[in-house]
Order: structure tokens, then sequence, then C-alpha cells
């Protein structure tokens, strides 16, 4: 059997703009305030009455030419056996030129601030609920940086100082899962699967529709891949 | 030979001590330095304890400040072949005892240089990983280790090596640096070379995307250097019996002419190129030259800039430059100018906007500021340092045989020797 290359369609006809993608990325992987692995961009264009608004989900697009991949130093940001675009904190010195080199601004830099929420010592109504200190000292999870699902295959720890992005799940697709924002689309607009399966449903819509990828003309080759329009 | 070994140990010795000697003006002069070098290294520590969270750098604005600065110091490393090429190849007599301080020069920046990456580092404990795993030949940055090392090194051993034969009275042989020299010459153009690919070879930024940026850097780079040079030279046959002649000034101050004519020149290309097509790429130059949206905190830099570069080029073409106080003020207005040209002009703006359209505007903060005038302090104490040491050893006056001793009636510095001061602009 032919080796697996993970890929992603996004249905932007099916997408309803909803950013549950970006929410349940947040949860899964406890990425910190002021930046989304998951992200999406807004258009909008004409003037009123006639606008038209454009919702497209971003996220890393695991591109097959990555010019993170070529830049990093050390050797940090890697490709994995499945094609996917993947950062080894353990070697990484934190030099940020692969933010520096992404075409998509998918990278970002995970600093100490843990979530201000963590440390919010107010209560929404005083006196009768609990602060977000409490909280978070009584479930027991003290480290801001922790992601307890993606600990049940890989360390769970995030390193501060370094860059970091989306793994595309990886610790899901060990598990035979699949990304929780493609599970948690109310829309069904994420199609994931194995570019070198044609019978694969990815496949099927990669070939149904003309599929486009975002800033072709850098030659970084994506793998996600966005069909119809929104 | 280890006979020859303790003389080395006796001569790094006496070099340490002599850089403790001088007037009062060299004690204020070194004492700011040193307060300012530990003002950045406390500021260093806070950004080591709380991360780079401290400087003005965001998720969309990268690179600041830090690479800004080595960015331009890697150019005045690199101007040290300016001084080489008349010396070893055109065998100018004026420069053949003065190019040992350019060679100085490109020591003490490449010092900076690996002080404003480190700086730069999110974990800088990691360094470690860039020799476990070194991405060569792929990543241009790993390029940019070697060349930068491989620089320092070349230099270190050039100026070591003839400073140490003149102090041991020794006619320095020609095959221990005469092949280093011509090698250091192409490494010299390849520093900078290197530096402006990797700029240019990252795709996601448009406004470094341009053929221009490497003839640029070596452009701007052999205008800035050579003027930093002049003015060393200024301030060593001013305060030191050191001889530099006017001559040597002259052509220095030709040199940084001709760089920086063809360095205006380039910079009128890319403006056309730019903004005469209007493509849409020109964001980032419409943002640097005029704003974009309101947000315009590069602007009053680039033009502070371009007219700084203008009114030095001018003053160095026309005829009352040949005075000397004109070509000073000249260097130090080309040296800022161009200051703002590499590190305001040429890495901020590529990060605005970002890939994804957001404007978000680079603010250096004190903390990050501090640790930039603390590794400038630390590279100037640096080459005042060898400067010190190397004028008593290259004049004869610091030898194995002949310790070099105070004179009494000028503290340190030994009476200047008329025969060497013949300019009418310092009588």
């Amino acid at each position: 059997m032919a080796k697996k290359r993970y890929g992603m369609v996004i249905d932007l006809h099916r997408c309803v703009g909803c950013s549950a993608c970006d929410i349940a990325c947040k949860t899964e992987n406890n990425v910190p305030e002021g930046f989304h692995w998951s992200n999406h961009i807004i258009e909008t264009s004409g003037t009123f009455p006639n606008v038209r608004y454009r919702y497209i989900p971003t996220l890393c697009n695991h591109c097959e030419d990555a010019p993170c991949v070529a830049n990093c130093p050390t050797t940090a940001m890697h490709k994995s056996e499945e094609g996917l675009t993947l950062h080894d904190p353990d070697l990484c010195i934190g030099c940020m030129t692969c933010m520096v080199s992404c075409p998509y601004g998918v990278i970002y830099r995970n600093e100490v601030t843990p979530h201000a929420e963590w440390r919010d010592e107010s209560a929404a109504i005083p006196g009768c609920t609990s602060s977000g200190r409490e909280v978070a000292a009584k479930s027991g999870e003290s480290i801001p940086n922790y992601n307890p699902a993606r600990a049940e295959t890989y360390p769970g720890i995030r390193e501060v100082g370094l860059p970091e992005k989306c793994t595309m799940c990886d610790h899901r697709l060990a598990k035979g899962e699949l990304p929780w924002c493609v599970e948690s689309c109310p829309a069904g607009a994420r199609i994931f699967g194995d570019l070198n399966d044609p019978e694969s449903p990815l496949s099927r819509a990669l070939a149904k529709h003309a599929p486009r990828v975002l800033q072709k003309d850098k030659g970084t080759k994506p793998k996600v891949f966005y069909i119809r329009d929104y | 030979m280890k006979q020859e070994a303790r003389e080395y140990l006796r001569f790094l010795w006496r070099c340490f001590r002599i850089s403790f000697v001088g007037d009062w003006r060299y004690y204020s002069w070194m004492l700011l330095l040193t307060g300012v070098a530990l003002l950045g290294l406390n500021a260093y520590c806070h950004q080591l304890v709380d991360g780079l969270a401290v400087t003005g750098m965001t998720d969309q604005v990268s690179w600041g400040l830090y690479i800004a600065n080595f960015t331009f110091l890697v150019g005045m490393a690199a101007a040290a072949v300016m001084l080489v090429i008349p010396v070893y190849i055109y065998k100018n007599e004026e420069l053949h005892d003065l190019v040992v301080f350019g060679e100085l020069l490109a020591v003490a920046a490449i010092f900076m240089c690996l002080a404003f990456v480190t700086v730069d580092l999110g974990r800088p404990d990691r360094f470690v990983h860039l020799l476990l795993r070194f991405n060569w030949p792929i990543s241009m940055l790993t390029w940019d280790v070697i060349v930068l090392n491989g620089y320092l090194l070349l230099n270190m051993h050039i100026c070591g090596y003839l400073i140490y034969c003149a102090y041991r009275k020794r006619k320095p042989s020609r095959i221990f640096y005469i092949p280093f020299v011509f090698i250091a010459i192409f490494w010299a153009v390849s520093i900078h070379t290197v530096t402006a690919f990797l700029y240019s070879g990252l795709g996601g930024r448009p406004f470094w995307n341009s053929a221009v940026i490497a003839p640029r850097f070596l452009a701007s780079a052999f205008a800035a250097g050579p003027a930093f040079i002049i003015l060393t030279l200024q301030i060593i046959r001013r305060y030191t019996f050191y001889k530099v002649t006017d001559e040597a000034l002259k052509l220095l101050k030709g040199i940084v002419t001709v760089a920086m004519a063809i360095n205006m020149f380039l910079l009128v290309c890319e403006v056309f190129t730019e903004f005469y097509t209007q493509s849409s790429h020109v964001v980032s130059a419409q943002y640097l030259f005029f704003g974009l949206h309101g947000h315009s905190a590069l602007v009053p830099w680039i033009w502070t800039a371009v007219v700084l570069n203008t009114v030095a080029l001018v003053i160095l073409l026309l005829p009352f430059s040949r005075s000397l106080p004109f070509i000073n003020l000249a260097c130090i207005m080309l040296i800022v100018g161009i200051w703002i040209e590499k590190g305001m002009g040429l890495i901020i703006p590529a990060f605005i906007p970002s890939p994804l359209g957001e404007l978000v505007e680079y603010h250096p903060t004190i903390n990050e500021t501090l640790v930039c005038l603390g590794i400038w302090a630390f590279g100037l104490l640096c080459y005042t340092i060898f400067v010190r040491i190397t004028i008593p050893v290259l004049s004869g006056r610091l030898t194995y045989d002949h310790r070099y001793r105070m004179e009494p009636d000028s503290a340190g510095l030994p009476p200047r020797d008329p025969a060497s001061d013949s300019s009418p602009a310092h009588p």
C-alpha cells in the first residue's frame, strides 16, 4: 500500500462562517490568547447595498515545498512521513525564520504569558461564581501550555519562547481519529483524507470540483485546497 | 616552543594592561561605554527571564530592531575589504599602515552581529541544536552562520598575525597572511550577499523579493563602513602620534562617494520599479514611504534617511568637501542615514502588512532599545581596545624588548609627532 499523504479540502459552499473550527482548535490544542492555529480571513467587497462578504477559513497549508522547512537552520521544522509540516520544539532555537518565511502567516510565537483567564481573580457574578484562577486551581491544570488531549499520544507540554503552528492534530491521527476542526465543523465543510488514495472522499472532492489554493504564485504547493465559493 | 608560548602569553598580558592606560578622555569614553553595556546586559537578563514578550516584536512583525542592527553591522564588517583591495591589489602606499584598522573594525562588527542574532533567539539556551542538526545547504541561515564565523576567524588571524609580528619585530611571512587576505576579499563580499539572499529568498515577503537587494547591501556597506573608518582615523590622528596622511583620507572619501552614488542610484531603481508599475506588491513600499491607511510610523524615518543620504552625497561631491571637517559631517550623516535605511527602511516594512493583510505597526520597547545600545557599546568598547593596543604596537613603541611606559606629561598618550600632523584643518 502506498504511503499516506494527508491533505484537506475546505468546501466554501458548505462553510457557514461560524468560526467553530477556530474555537475547536483552541480547545483541543489549548492555543493561547492572541493567536489562532486555525484562523480565517474575512473579505468584504462592493459598496452598500451591493456588497459581498466572504469568509475563508485558514490554517497551516502543510505545503509540499514548505519555505519554513527549507529555511529552518536546525531542521526543527520538518516534513513528516505523511507529508505534514511539523515543528519539533526540542530542536528549535527560536530564530523565528519560519515565521518570516511563511507566506500565509500561520506560524506564531508562543510567549510565557498564559491565558489571562487562568489568572483572572474576578468572578462573573461576585460572591456566587468562582473566578478563573479558582477554577484552574480546582481542575488541577496548572501548566499554561499543556495540551491534555495531545499528551495521550505525544508530549503535551509546549515550550515557551518558540514558534508553533497547526499540527493537523497529529496526536488524533495517531489514534486513527480526524483532526478536531474537521470533526467539529457543523456544516461538514472540511474534508480530511489521503491524497494518495483515489477512492478517499478527499480525492473525489478534488476531482469533482476545480480546487484552488491560497497564494499559488508562491510555489509552495499547499495541501489545503478550497473548492466552490462561499 | 615553550618559550614562544610564554612570549605569546606575555604579549596578551601586555595588551590587556595597555587597554587600561590612557588620558581622561579615554577613561571617560570607556567608562561611558562600560556603563551602557552593563545597562544592556541588565535589559537582556530581563528578556531572558520574561522571553521575547518584553520586546516590541509580535507575531506579525517577528523581526525588529535586533535584526535591523545586525543587517547594518554585517555591512560594516564587509567594508574592511574597501581598505584591503587598494592595499593588496593596487599596492596603495598611503593606506598600507591603516588597513589593519579596517580589519579590526570587521572583527568588532562581527562580535556585534553575533550578539544581535543571539539576543533575537527565543531560546538561546538551545543554541547548541544549531550544531547538532545543521540544515546545510538548504537553509540560508546556516550559510550565514558559516560565512560570518569564517570571516571573523579570517580577520582575527590576519590582524593577530600582523600585530604579533610587529610586537616581535619580525617581518611577517607572506605565506602566512597573503593567501588569507585574498580569501577574505571574496569572503567579505559573501557575508553581505548571503545576508541579502537570506531576505530575498523568503517568498512570503514580496518587499524583499528584489534582485537589487544584494548589490544595494554591498553599495551601502561600502559607503557606511569606510565612512566609519574615516571618522576613526580622524580621531586617531587628532589624539595620537600615529601617522595618517591626508591622501589616505581623500582616497577613502573617494570610495565613500562612489559607493554612496551607486547606493542612491539603486534606491532610485527600486523606487521606480515599485511605484511606476503599481503592482499589488507595492503596499509595503507604500507603507514605508507614504503610510498606509493612516499607519505611518516609518514615514518620518525613511525621509530623514533619504535627506541625510542625499545631503551627504552632495557635500561629498562638491569641492568644499576637500576640507576635512566637511568630510566628518558627511560621514556622520551618511552612517545615520544608512543605518535608518537598512533597519527601519528594509527589515520592518517587509512585515507590514502581514501575509493575512493585517496592519500591525512595530514599536520597539525600552528594554529592546537598551539591549541594542548595550551591544553597540560593547562593540565600540572592543574596537576602542583593539585600536588602543594596535597603535603602540604597530608604531614600534610596544615590542617584546621594549615595555611601553606612560609619559608623565600627557597621561599615557605620548606627545604627538609634529611631522605627522600637516593637515591645515587640524592645526
